[in-house]
């Protein structure tokens, strides 16, 4: 049987009932297609195995988790105890730092856990200088003066500031119009 | 379906530390400023809740830093805790995001090295045998677990190598129990992948899986 959707379903079903997790219906099901698909019963068969190894890992606990256990002057309570008085004969802002996880751990969180943040705030500072830079220092020309005057600022576009250039050509070749300019 | 009982998970012992006090009277009991009541809840559940972060980090002294860390937080969100729910799972699951926050900010920390040096830092690949016959059980299954993606690397782990129930696990990392059972079977599938190439030292690459996309629907 090729590798289809029941195969990938009743796979799931096995990695299941390989650690005791599923139902007596689930079973059933995964039972009649493992009788018709020998691709299927060769993983049950590994699943099982690795089952095994998972269960023998439990079964024998690490050399550190036997030691921790063992150990009574390993248990928590003064530690928190002393941290909880602590926390009790100061303002609750300030608890936080002295109880630091970070301040625990060896190499806890140092300068290169803020890298990220500043360098985006050092690039935001410098786009933001950049185009402060670039704004015409000119005081903006309000189009009363331009009508009065168009000439004086014919050699200096910047002195138009916000004016629609497309509306000061448009002004410029019909100077005799004498309607009211609309902004 | 096989798994802890609450009693079960509290601690190996016979009887638990503080007698039969609940769980929940307990955690009144410290709400209304009795510390004594806090250390029973601290000694019926940190030899257990050490037993779980070594699991994941492998360091005892960085074990107990985490699980003082725990305790620390617990007694500190406490107000937030709702009295209708179970406290074992709670206190579980902020031990556990604790040991798994301090792995991702060490990995990240590993980042430079990884592309300044090379890989070869890494140990060796778990598709290939180790060459030293005298790697026990243990550290074998270790090498295959940090090849499988955390979400279900953890879900194993506290199912097949801690005993938790699919529902407790629900409650500690906070989804669905649809969601846990899904990433069990995947995670078991991904173990018995990478197990069987270690084992038959077959190194070519892993088949592409798709879990991710049907998962989603059931988060």
């Amino acid at each position: 049987m090729n590798w289809n959707f029941n195969c990938r379903k009743t796979r799931r079903l096995l990695a299941l009932w390989a650690g005791n997790d599923l139902g007596q219906r689930e079973c059933q099901s995964a039972e009649r297609h493992l009788a018709v698909c020998p691709a299927c019963r060769e993983i049950w068969t590994q699943l099982q195995q690795s089952q095994q190894v998972l269960d023998s890992v439990r079964s024998a606990p690490l050399e550190e988790r036997e030691q921790a256990a063992a150990r009574p002057s390993a248990s928590a309570w003064p530690w928190v105890s002393r941290h909880l008085r602590a926390m009790s004969d100061k303002p609750a802002n300030l608890n936080r730092a002295a109880s630091s996880w970070t301040s625990n751990w060896k190499g806890g969180a140092n300068w290169r856990d803020w890298l990220p943040a500043g360098a985006v705030a050092a690039a935001c500072l410098v786009i933001i200088s950049v185009s402060l830079s670039e704004v015409p220092t000119d005081e903006t020309v309000s189009p009363s003066l331009i009508r009065s005057s168009p000439a004086a600022f014919e050699s200096n576009p910047r002195h138009l500031g916000p004016f629609p250039l497309g509306l000061w050509h448009e002004r410029r070749i019909q100077p005799d119009d004498n309607e009211p300019m609309s902004l | 379906m096989i798994g802890m009982s609450e009693s079960e998970i509290r601690s190996s012992e016979a009887a638990p530390p503080g007698g039969n006090a609940s769980d929940a009277r307990l955690v009144e009991d410290v709400r209304h400023g009795d510390h004594s009541a806090f250390e029973v809840l601290v000694n019926r559940y940190e030899n257990r809740l050490t037993s779980v972060l070594l699991r994941f980090v492998r360091d005892r002294e960085l074990a107990r830093d985490l699980v003082q860390e725990t305790f620390l937080r617990v007694y500190e969100r406490l107000d937030q805790f709702d009295p209708a729910r179970r406290f074992g799972p709670w206190l579980f699951r902020i031990g556990v995001n604790l040991a798994l926050d301090y792995l991702r900010k060490r990995r990240r920390r590993l980042w430079p090295s990884l592309f300044s040096q090379g890989r070869h830092e890494r140990g060796p690949d778990p598709a290939v045998p180790d060459p030293r016959a005298n790697l026990d059980l243990e550290q074998e299954v270790r090498r295959v677990l940090e090849d499988i993606p955390e979400k279900y690397r953890t879900v194993l782990v506290l199912r097949d190598l801690e005993n938790f129930s699919s529902s407790e696990i629900a409650a500690i990392l906070h989804r669905k129990e649809a969601t846990i059972r899904w990433r069990l079977a995947e995670a078991r599938m991904r173990f018995q992948e990478i197990w069987q190439r270690r084992q038959t030292g077959d190194a070519s690459p892993l088949p592409l899986r798709h879990a991710n996309d049907q998962e989603s629907d059931r988060e």
